[in-house]
Parts: structure tokens; C-alpha cells; sequence
């Protein structure tokens, strides 16, 4: 199969720890994963081996048939694969509007005269501008990124990933620190334009969320995969629940 | 006007090309000390351009923005695998080393019976184009003014495009610019280049008005007062830099009851801004305000 | 090979001076993880109160050193209130820019008490020689090495031995677990400034006499030295500060002696260049310190 994500056998060393070990995973244009594990499982180190910003000690990352190892956040970036960052990450002095601009970096193409950058310009406004009011930031457009909560952060850093129209998207923990009436919120502005066709990988520790939006779940264990399969079987797997959930028997 | 009004005016003018040159490289993150190396590399490449091999004008502003963005690139390729202070003084010591240098550069010639060019520590005289073909001071004020708005219109449309929100993206944290796509080191060294070829464009400008340059004019001081410009003046526009210049040069110097006292006045005032606006005075958040109240 | 060992004797009379520069620079840089450029004209100030001292009240040479310690401590204390305390903490580069305009401020100040510009200053007699075959050591030479050598004896001393240097190393290690230790530590950077103040006094003390004049220049020769020293040193080792003083001292005083004055700044800087370059955590440098605003 060419198209997707395919992860082989992906190992990542600190010294002489090991963050992951031979993690595979195969991933369906569409396809949305719910990856959960214990703190320190390696769910994040995962998601920054697939995005760059760390390299694998062994194994090989491929999307839609390209090889992904070694290659640099920026150029995988735009190959359509987006994040979003467990410990929230926006450009705090730049307003919402240009930290959604930052993320359009997949949609402008050089234009040949002023007219024709002109169009572009608007083209892209206008699809910031929807995208703003997907997730109800349209009002705050021109502020910067101080006046926002925390929720609107978190949307924002969505939005921004958004922006660049990416095929696959990874968000870590996109609602932690959220309200359980805020998760659902955000389960369901997920399911409406986020996930919409797209693949996705979501790294959430609350397990309702998972349930919700992905049909399928990934769950790591000390840097192994423990279980992988349709997300209502693998959270009544034993082990599973021992494991991660901390129950006995 | 009299002479001296376009004197100090065309200062203001001449010294913003070094105050956005080193506001650009702030926006990317860097604090470079050492802009005036490609404000000396301008103005020796332009005054050497027509007063010794006799080039015209516009060929020697094309030649001084081609050496000042071709240096500050070729520094900036190494230099940029280093980050914050250790950039800092790298740009300081290769504005010393240019200064050091030109301080043994000799290239004179005979020209018009004249022994004519960079003559070390004695400096370089007679760069008279402006008076050989015969153009006074206010025309000349006017053409420094329309490169000044050239540099400007471009920064202008650089944020009408993605160009600034780009280089603002890369300034404030890399990691996350690359998640965008942005390949930050090459942002960056653009972005130095760009600055050279703006600070060398105002140091040929300043070469042609003084008629006389010297090694010595382009120490750290002029360096680290661009610097300054930009930070008082404001982040958020390139704007900021220019009120910068005019603060210190437009309105102190000009005002004759700070005469002697002016720096001891310029300096309580860029402390006390500091202090209450940390990002200068037309700052992001200021600069964010305005545009949302001229939107309505 | 006879040259090149005396040009190292120079050398390293030279750069004990940078040295003594480059530990105040580093100690502030440490507490603060900012930039006190202002920390050679704050030294000039106390040259020039010493230099004042010196011409119009007292031959006496304590009393020209207590003036010179007290000009640069209470400049010192200007600069940590006005450019540090005052400014926010996530603005270093605010903070940065700011000790230039106090700097700025600090030379016209001078400029207006000492109109004069060049003032003669309390001289050791430099007629004799130290001779070891066929090397020579200048008075002042000795004299800059073993003042330097007492000054890192004492500052050893009190980072290692005093509850105060307990706290600045903690507060260099770790801003917040400082904080969360119950460490003033508005109170330990005021008093660090004042410990960098009081090296650095000594340091424009010792120079000066040397010199025997004190020119406003000293200002601006001081903050480029030490600043060199400091980074070849590796910003944010206090060993690294010495050994790159007197590492830059040594490659001074060799190209002085081969090429010239012209061509010994060339190097230096050039040097300079290279070495952040190649080597940019210093000789001595601990962990690449990424330093933003």
C-alpha cells in the first residue's frame, strides 16, 4: 500500500535508555488512531519521530510511499503531516490572524504579478477567516495570543494546523487541562472539521475522548506496542486496563 | 530649507538604514552589534565605485547592495549555527575585523591628477560625485529619501505577504516555525543578507553625502545605537526603528538646550521607555491595537 | 623561541587584566543570563573618581583606591537598578539595550566633570626590572599577576566558602529552584553586581596605574575585552573567563610582537570569529547556553 503512514520497527535511544523499541504501525488514508499509554510510554517521542523533530535510532518512516527518516520537521511539514504541542505552543507576539498566516506555509505558491498576489492574499484571508470561525476565534483575529484562555489557545494551535490543509494530523493531548464540558466541545468541533476524511494520530489520556473519535487504538507500554486494534476491544483487554488503567486482576 | 535642516534630516534618513537593518535581524531573533560593518562595506564599495574607477551612481548603489548582502550572507552561514549572545559577538567581531582591516586597506589611484581612494587609518577623501555632477543638497536629500522609502515599501509589502509573518514565526521560536514548514536556518540567513544589502545601501547613501570616510566612523557605537533605535522606537512596525532615529537624532540634537547633555538625556529616556515598554514604544501589542481600530 | 616566551610572560601580565573583566562579565551573565555592557564605562567612572582623587586631594594610594572601588560600585548600583530591577524579566534584550543607554549617559557624565578628557593617574615606578636570564619581567607585570592572583584567591573564597556564594551558585544553577529554595534573589543579584563591581574596580585600578592616565575610551576598551575573554572562555564558566583572558592576552601580545598593531587586531578579531565558530561553547563552556530575549 502506498498511501498512509507506515512506521517499521522504530527504536529511539537516550544513551542506554530506550524511549521506544521496535514500534510498527500502519496507518489508512482516513484512518483515525487513538494512541494512549502510561506517562513516559513514549507517545511523544513517537509523534516527534514522525514529524522531525527527533530521529529514530533504527526503524524507517514512510508517507504515501516516501521515505520520512531523517528528513527535517520543516520538510515534513510540508509533505502534510501537522502537529499540535502537548505544552501549548503559539507565537505569542504574533496576532492570532498571522499565527494562522505561520501555518498557511502549504497553500501559498509565488504569484507573478501584484494582482495575482493580490487574489491570493484575499483566497487566503477568507479561508483563515472560516477556518477562525470553526473554531469560534474570528472575533479575536487581530489580538495576540495573551488574550486568549486556554481553551481558545488550544484552538487556536488546532486551527493553525489546520491552516496549512495537511493530510495527516498528530495532536498531543489536545484536551488536556480542559473540562469534562470542554472535551466534549472540542470531541465535537474535531469531528466536524478536523477529522473530516483526514487521517489522524491523537494522543489523549482521556479515554471517553479516544472513544469518541477513534475507531481504532495504539497502546504503548515502556516504549512497546502492548495492544492494537478497534478501540472497544482494546480498553476491555485485560492487560490493557492493568496496565494503563491500574486495575488489579 | 537651509543646509542644516536637510543636514540633520538626511542623518535621520541615512542612519534608519542602519536602524531597520538591525531591527530585521531582531525580528529573526538575532542581536547583531555589528550592522556597521555592512554600513562600511556600502559606503567603501560605493565611494570606490565612482570616485576611483569613475562607475556611475546607480551602478554603485547596485554594487553596494550586491557586496553588503553577499558579506552579511556569507557571515551569516556559519554564523547562524550559533545562537544568541555567541551570534552577538560573532557579528561584533567581524565588524572589528572589517574595521581592522579597512584600517591597512589601500587602493589608491591617480585620477584626474588627483591620488584618489581608501588610504588606511587616513581615511578615503574625496568621493564628490554629488558635487561633480552637480546636484545640491536637497535633491540629494530627496534621492536618499526615495531609497529609504524603496526599503520601507518593501518591508511593508513583505507583511502584506507572508514574508514578515515568516521571519516574526522564526524569530520567536524555530521549533515551532519548523512544524510550519519554515526552514528557519535558511529564514534566517536570508534574512541577515537582506539587512546587509539594506545597511550597505545606507552606508554608500552616507559615503556620497560626506564626501569623506574613515575606518574609525564605523565603530561599535554606531553598531550598538541602530540596535537601540530599534528597540525604543518599537518591535512591531518598521516604523519603530525610524522614531527611534528621530528621537535621538531628530528631536535631541536638535533642540539646543540639550546640547552637551543630550546623551545624558537620550539615555534616562531609552531607559524609562525600557522599563515601561520592554519592546519599545510602538511595540507588537501597540502596533496590533491600531490596526484593529483603523479596521474598525 | 626566547621572543615567544617573553611575549607569554606579557601576555599573561595582560591577561590577568581581561581576566578579572571577563569574571565580572561572567558573574553577572550567570545570575542574570543577561548582558551588562555597561560594566567597563562603570569602571571608568571609578577610574576617573580615582584619577579626580588623585589630582586634586591625595597622593595617598589607598585613598585613590577606596575612590576608584566606590565610583565603580555605586555606578554598578545604578546600572542593576535602572537597567535590571527595574525591567521586566522575560525582556533581556530590553535589559541589554538599556545598560547601553545608561553607558551612554555614564561618558557624557564623565565627559562633563573631567573636560580634559585624559587625566594622569597614581603610577608605579616602572624603572626596574625583574631579570631571569634572559627573560625580564616588568614591575607592573608582577604586580597585575599577583594582585589578579589574590583576587581569584578571594573570590574563590567566597563562592565556595560563604552562605552568599552558596546562593549565587545556586541561583547561576537554577533560577526557579533558587526561588523555590527561599533565595532573595533580587537580593543576590544586587550583591553580585556589587561583587563584579568591587573585581572590576580592582581591575581598572590595577590598569590604570600601569597606564599611568585614564582616557573616557577605557570604557568601551574594557566591555570589548572582557566580553572576549568571556566568550572565548565559554560564557558560563568562571575558570573558562580566566583562562580566555589570559589566553587573549598571550595571542595579543604575540601578534603585537610579529606583525604590528594593525595586523594584531586583524588577528584578534579574526581569531575570534573562527573560534565561535568552530568552537562555540568556548574552551571551557558548559552546555551551549541559548540565551533569548
Amino acid at each position: 500500500m502506498a498511501s498512509g503512514l507506515r512506521v517499521s520497527n522504530l527504536s529511539l535511544k537516550y544513551g542506554g535508555v530506550s524511549a521506544l523499541c521496535g514500534l510498527s504501525m500502519d496507518l489508512a488514508p482516513g484512518e483515525v488512531i487513538g494512541l494512549i499509554g502510561p506517562n513516559g510510554s513514549g507517545k511523544t517521542s513517537f509523534l516527534n519521530l514522525v514529524t522531525g523533530f527527533e530521529f529514530p535510532t533504527e526503524g524507517a518512516i514512510f508517507f504515501e510511499g516516501q521515505e520520512l527518516t531523517g528528513k527535517s520537521a520543516q520538510s515534513i511539514a510540508r509533505k502534510g503531516i501537522a502537529r499540535t504541542f502537548q505544552n501549548l505552543q503559539v507565537f505569542s507576539r504574533l496576532s492570532v490572524y498571522e499565527n494562522m498566516r505561520a501555518g498557511c506555509h502549504r497553500c501559498s505558491k509565488p504569484s507573478s504579478s501584484f494582482w495575482q498576489f493580490k487574489a491570493a492574499r484575499n483566497a487566503e484571508k477568507e479561508r483563515i477567516l472560516s477556518l477562525l470561525d470553526c473554531f469560534s476565534l474570528a472575533d479575536m483575529a487581530l489580538d495576540t495570543p495573551e488574550a486568549l484562555t486556554l481553551v481558545q489557545l488550544r484552538q487556536l494551535d488546532l486551527a493553525r494546523a489546520l491552516a496549512s490543509e495537511p493530510k495527516l494530523i498528530l495532536l498531543d493531548e489536545p484536551a488536556a487541562g480542559m473540562t469534562p464540558y470542554e472535551t466534549d466541545q472540542l470531541a465535537k468541533t474535531l469531528q466536524d472539521h478536523v477529522l473530516n476524511g483526514r487521517s489522524a494520530i491523537i494522543i489523549e489520556h482521556k479515554i471517553d475522548f479516544i472513544a469518541a473519535l477513534a475507531k481504532r487504538t495504539f497502546v504503548l507500554s515502556a516504549g512497546r506496542a502492548i495492544a492494537d486494534g478497534p478501540t472497544d476491544e482494546v480498553l476491555c483487554d485485560k492487560d490493557v486496563r492493568r496496565i494503563y488503567l491500574g486495575e488489579c486482576g | 530649507m537651509d543646509v542644516y535642516t536637510i543636514t540633520v534630516l538626511a542623518n535621520i534618513a541615512l542612519f534608519s538604514f542602519l536602524a531597520i537593518s538591525a531591527w530585521l535581524l531582531l525580528l529573526v531573533g538575532e542581536i547583531s552589534f555589528g550592522q556597521q560593518a555592512y554600513f562600511a562595506i556600502g559606503a567603501y564599495t560605493g565611494g570606490v565605485s565612482t570616485a576611483v574607477l569613475q562607475l556611475p551612481f546607480g551602478i554603485a548603489l547596485l554594487m553596494a547592495i550586491a557586496a553588503g548582502g553577499l558579506f552579511a550572507g556569507l557571515v551569516a552561514i556559519p554564523a547562524m549555527r550559533l545562537s544568541g549572545l555567541h551570534f552577538s559577538i560573532a557579528s561584533l567581531a567581524f565588524a572589528e575585523l572589517v574595521r581592522s582591516v579597512l584600517n591597512v586597506f589601500q587602493y589608491q589611484r591617480w585620477v584626474d591628477g588627483y591620488l584618489t581612494g581608501p588610504d588606511g587609518v587616513n581615511g578615503f577623501r574625496d568621493i564628490r560625485w554629488i558635487y561633480d555632477a552637480g546636484i545640491d543638497p536637497g535633491t540629494y536629500f530627496l534621492m536618499i529619501l526615495g531609497c529609504l522609502s524603496v526599503v520601507m515599501l518593501g518591508v511593508v509589502m513583505a507583511s502584506y505577504g507572508r514574508g514578515m509573518t515568516i521571519v516574526r514565526s522564526v524569530g520567536e521560536n524555530r521549533r515551532l516555525a519548523a512544524a510550519q514548514g519554515m526552514n528557519a536556518t535558511r529564514v534566517r540567513i536570508i534574512t541577515a543578507s537582506v539587512a546587509g544589502a539594506i545597511a550597505a545601501l545606507g552606508g554608500t547613501l552616507y559615503a556620497h553625502m560626506a564626501t569623506y570616510i574613515e575606518p574609525a566612523q564605523f565603530g561599535l557605537m554606531i553598531g550598538v545605537h541602530s540596535l537601540a533605535y530599534g528597540l525604543i522606537g518599537g518591535m512591531g512596525t518598521v516604523f519603530g526603528p525610524l522614531l527611534g532615529v528621530l528621537i535621538d537624532i531628530g528631536a535631541l540634537e536638535t533642540l539646543r538646550i540639550f546640547s552637551g547633555y543630550r546623551m545624558i538625556f537620550f539615555g534616562g529616556l531609552v531607559a524609562l521607555v525600557l522599563i515601561m515598554r520592554p519592546r519599545g514604544i510602538l511595540d507588537e501589542a501597540t502596533v496590533a491595537k491600531v490596526q484593529r481600530w483603523l479596521r474598525g | 623561541m626566547v621572543d615567544f616566551i617573553q611575549n607569554t610572560l606579557d601576555g599573561i601580565a595582560l591577561g590577568s587584566a581581561y581576566a578579572l573583566l571577563a569574571l565580572g562579565f561572567t558573574l553577572i551573565f550567570g545570575v542574570m543570563g543577561r548582558l551588562n555592557i555597561a560594566y567597563g564605562p562603570c569602571i571608568m567612572i571609578g577610574v576617573f573618581a580615582g584619577a579626580g582623587v588623585y589630582s586634586d586631594l591625595t597622593q595617598s594610594i589607598v585613598m585613590i583606591f577606596v575612590a576608584t572601588l566606590a565610583g565603580t560600585i555605586l555606578a554598578s548600583a545604578y546600572v542593576e537598578r535602572v537597567s535590571f530591577a527595574a525591567i521586566r524579566a522575560d525582556a533581556a534584550l530590553a535589559s541589554m539595550v538599556s545598560t547601553f543607554a545608561v553607558w551612554m549617559q555614564l561618558e557624557e557624565i564623565v565627559a562633563h566633570l573631567f573636560p580634559a578628557r585624559t587625566y594622569a593617574f597614581k603610577e608605579l615606578g616602572h624603572l626596574s626590572l625583574i631579570e631571569a636570564g634572559p627573560f625580564f619581567l616588568r614591575q607592573e607585570s608582577l604586580f597585575m599577576l599577583l594582585v589578579t592572583l589574590a583576587v581569584l584567591l578571594g573570590l574563590a573564597l567566597v563562592l565556595g566558602r560563604s552562605h552568599f556564594g552558596l546562593e549565587l551558585r545556586a541561583l547561576t544553577d537554577s533560577r526557579r529552584a533558587a526561588i523555590i529554595s527561599g533565595i532573595n534573589v533580587r537580593r543576590i543579584i544586587f550583591l553580585t553586581f556589587l561583587l563584579a563591581a568591587m573585581i572590576g574596580g580592582v581591575a581598572g585600578f590595577m590598569i590604570a596605574m600601569s597606564d599611568g592616565q585614564v582616557t573616557p575610551k577605557f570604557g568601551l576598551w574594557a566591555t570589548m575585552k572582557g566580553l572576549v575573554a568571556m566568550v572565548i572562555g565559554g560564557l558560563a564558566s568562571l575558570r573558562g573567563a580566566v583562562l580566555g583572558g589570559m589566553l587573549l592576552g598571550i595571542i595579543e601580545a604575540q601578534a603585537q610582537w610579529y606583525f604590528g598593531a594593525s595586523v594584531r587586531e586583524i588577528l584578534v578579531y579574526a581569531i575570534l570569529f573562527a573560534a565561535l565558530i568552530l568552537l562555540p561553547r568556548g574552551i571551557l563552556g558548559g552546555p551551549h547556553t541559548v540565551w533569548r530575549s
